[in-house]
């Protein structure tokens, strides 16, 4: 479903962010991305639409290399959902917003009108079509910007801290909500809450490379890797 | 479109002209800029002798001349319009073609006029570049009210280049989620039309706005709190030094010769 | 890749930078500027107050990073907005001003866009210019009785229009300078007229859009007290104006050389338009030095002096008067 491989990336200035990453996802698999910030999480989920374009290695989505001659077939098949909604969600309503991707895409308003239902449903916000996104509370934000990419109806979500910044009972909805999803996951988190909750799966960041890749029960029983990975 | 580097060193300045006075050096670009602009089509000597300045100044300041080079070509695409003035001077014919039916005659004052507008630019360029890599862009501001202008002006300016990188990222942020959301289908035309595309622009120019106006909010607010009465905070800047004055005789001096040079 | 570079630098052709425009030209231009500058900055600290300085610097800020915000016409190039008339349709005409000054100072002293000396003609282009277009016609034409309309449609067409007037009004601006520097017109006006005749739809577009967006997300930003013009503030655009003729047309009056000499006959010509009793500068040079080039050099520097001084008196006289608290 995802296979990256020998993936590097430097920014601007020369500073390497990823340093030789390798990676397979399986169709259905809920994978969690930890690591300190500045690990090269982000940075390697703006890699999977390709926002940014390695310095070498490749990705691949669905058999579909991510190349610059194929960027927009790729990003309808990779949601990516930014850590702050507010740099997701430019529109007057929340319909608007969620409209954009499917219109963008060439479908009738009609058939956009009816993703749109579908993925407002999907996240809960049902009812919620005609409200100005900056009068939403912050989990609702998050929702909707989630919503906003499953009116494409992707086949690999990647989502970038979903539940920064969540109150308590915002962060339990959400882990219902993902764990729901049948989309194949690659969710970035400092929430080790959330992730024993949706994630079976654990990869672990630092410095710009992979430092473990287990399940996350293993991962979770052992104190001394947690604090040695800054995890906890 | 933003080129960083070279302002982003303007906060750490390591260079050898960052000892003297932000006053000096930003009173001594603007002077050697405004003197440039007066050199008349085709006084070579003084040109070149502007170039050689320029040059050695930066050398001395050890900024890189060949990243400046590399960086001034931004000025470039405005010389093609440079390009016209060479069939616009009335001159001794050098070259006749025709477009479109119109005949154009390219003259020798008009080739002299196009050259020395492009030297002028480029030169204006590397001045500019040339400052704001030896120069803290609060010095430079220092030197501007120094200027007379107006303290709130100042003030405002300070703060504009303050948040200027911050409501950049927030514009990146906002284009990469909207790119990553701008998906296409096999057989499918994307992106709908024009209209559609420039008005969610126009949204994003919206949102970007409200996200700003709300921050100018808080910002008085954190402001209020720390005593802020709208008075502009003015510290006299310290007194110029004795290498300072040199400097900016010596700089005048140069300047007042290229003019000497130019016009006789 | 390279083109869309250049094509990307050709609609930002309205920053002229240094070396284009004759130094008369580009003096000139400096008086309406700062006139106008100077005049904002009063009405700004009169109507804002303390909140003067963050909501002005964020504002420039903003508009900077709206500069950004592009999006893909055709070919790999793509449209994005100016946005002088929209920071004053927002924000009040003086308010825009004041921003845009700020923009356009920044980004020639930052990122080298625009030049240093041609800086009062850019700003009077594409920030003074701009914003009036903004302020005085689209503003007025959108408030009823102090307050916005809600007719979305008149909205839309009255902000698409002064978004598009304003890039051309910038475009028209900019081509008279570069021609009163000598570049030939018969390719300077068609060429950039033409090109932002289609840039300005995009700015109209984007213009409209984002001033519906707040019409319907926050209309109380819309309705706060802009920057109101004060009754000198009539008097102060009528200066302007003339201002901006004289500066326009008297460049003119002596047609062929540049540099010093125009000056020189520039300051021979408005003493004669004056009809000085006695002439400072006959023939242009200084009497005891007779006729030569450095007679023709410190007639000029006089002339250079006289203007700079003429400017530098009114940005006192603008600058003087204590600002009016409440």
């Amino acid at each position: 479903m995802l296979t990256i491989t020998n993936l590097t990336y430097r920014y601007p200035d020369g500073t390497p962010a990823l340093r030789g990453i390798d990676l397979a996802i399986a169709a259905g698999e809920k994978v969690a991305l930890l690591g300190v910030n500045g690990a090269g999480k982000s940075t390697l989920l703006l890699h999977l639409n390709g926002t940014l374009r390695p310095a070498s290695g490749a990705i691949v989505v669905d058999g579909l290399p991510v190349t610059p001659q194929n960027l927009r077939q790729i990003r309808a098949r990779v949601g990516l959902v930014f850590q702050d909604p507010d740099d997701q969600l430019f529109s007057p309503t929340v319909f608007d917003d969620v409209a954009f991707g499917p219109l963008y895409m060439g479908l009738a308003p009609a058939e956009a009108a009816q993703r749109v239902q579908q993925a407002l449903q999907a996240v809960g916000m049902m009812g919620y079509e005609r409200r100005a996104p900056h009068r939403l509370s912050l989990g609702q934000r998050k929702r909707v910007a989630l919503a906003t990419v499953l009116a494409m109806q992707p086949s690999l979500l990647a989502l970038d801290e979903p539940s920064a910044g969540l109150d308590p009972r915002a962060r339990r909805a959400l882990s219902e909500l993902l764990r729901a999803l049948p989309q194949t996951m690659l969710v970035s988190t400092h929430d080790l809450a959330l992730v024993a909750d949706v994630f079976p799966r654990a990869i672990v960041l630092a410095e710009g490379r992979v430092v473990a890749d287990e399940a996350t029960a293993s991962l979770l029983a052992h104190h001394s890797r947690l604090l040695q990975y800054g995890l906890i | 479109m933003a080129d960083e580097s070279l302002a982003d060193r303007a906060l750490a300045p390591a260079s050898g002209i960052a000892v003297y006075d932000g006053r000096v050096t930003t009173w001594l670009a603007l002077g050697y800029i405004f003197t440039l602009a007066w050199l008349p089509a085709g006084a070579w000597d003084a040109l070149i002798m502007a170039a050689l300045i320029l040059w050695f100044v930066i050398g001395c300041g050890r900024i890189g001349l060949r990243l400046i080079w590399r960086r001034s070509l931004v000025a470039w695409p405005f010389a093609l319009a440079a390009l016209t003035l060479a069939i616009a001077r009335p001159g001794e014919p050098i070259a006749q073609f025709t477009i479109g039916g119109q005949a154009f005659t390219v003259t020798d004052a008009g080739i002299v006029a196009t050259a020395t507008v492009m030297i002028k630019s480029w030169l204006s360029v590397q001045a500019v570049m040339a400052l704001i890599a030896t120069t803290h862009f609060s010095e430079l501001l220092t030197a501007l009210a120094a200027l007379r202008l107006p303290p709130l002006l100042v003030m405002i300016l300070g703060m504009a280049y303050r948040y200027l990188f911050i409501l950049q990222d927030e514009a990146l942020r906002m284009l990469r989620a909207r790119d990553s959301r701008s998906a296409a289908l096999p057989n499918r035309r994307a992106g709908r039309n024009l209209r559609w595309r420039a008005t969610i622009t126009g949204r994003m120019v919206g949102t970007l706005f409200v996200r700003a106006y709300e921050r100018s909010e808080r910002i008085y607010a954190a402001m209020l709190a720390r005593g802020y009465d709208g008075q502009p905070l003015t510290t006299p800047p310290p007194s110029l030094r004795r290498i300072d004055y040199v400097l900016l005789i010596g700089g005048s001096a140069a300047c007042i010769g290229l003019i000497i040079v130019a016009y006789t | 890749m390279w083109w869309q570079w250049i094509a990307e630098r050709i609609t930002l052709g309205l920053h002229i930078p240094d070396g284009f425009l004759h130094a008369p030209v580009a003096l000139l231009w400096w008086l309406p500027t700062v006139i106008a500058v100077g005049v904002a900055t009063r009405a700004v600290r009169q109507s804002l107050d303390d909140r003067a300085v963050p909501l002005m610097g964020v504002m420039a800020a903003f508009i900077f990073a709206a500069q950004m915000l592009n999006f893909p016409i055709a070919g790999g190039t793509s449209g994005h907005v100016l946005g002088g008339a929209f920071a004053a349709i927002v924000l009040g005409p003086w308010a825009g001003m004041i921003v845009m000054t700020c923009v356009i100072a920044l980004q020639a002293i930052l990122f080298q866009d625009g030049g240093i000396v041609a800086m009062g003609a850019n700003i009077f282009n594409m920030g003074i210019a701009t914003a009036a277009i903004g302020g005085w016609i689209a503003r007025p034409l959108l408030t009823r009785n102090g307050s916005f309309t809600t007719n979305r449609l008149w909205i839309a067409t009255v902000t698409a229009g002064a978004g598009w007037l304003s890039v051309m009004a910038a475009a028209a601006l900019t081509s008279a300078q570069l021609v009163l520097s000598d570049l030939p017109a018969a390719i300077v006006f068609p060429a950039m007229l033409g090109v932002h005749a289609v840039i300005g739809i995009g700015e109209g577009l984007i213009t409209a859009a984002a001033v519906l967006f707040l019409v319907t997300t926050r209309p109380d930003l819309l309705q706060a007290n802009a920057p109101a013009g004060t009754s000198s503030a009539r008097v102060a655009v009528i200066g302007l104006i003339i201002a901006a003729v004289t500066a326009a047309f008297a460049p003119l009056a002596s047609p062929d050389p540049d540099g010093l000499e125009r000056i020189a006959e520039d300051v021979g010509f408005i003493e004669r338009a004056t009809d000085a009793p006695y002439h400072m500068l006959p023939d242009y040079t200084i009497p005891w030095l007779g006729e030569t080039p450095l007679s023709t050099i410190l007639a000029g520097l006089i002339g250079v002096a006289v203007m700079i001084g003429l400017i530098w008196v009114i940005a006192a006289l603008l600058r003087s008067r204590p600002p009016a608290r409440s």
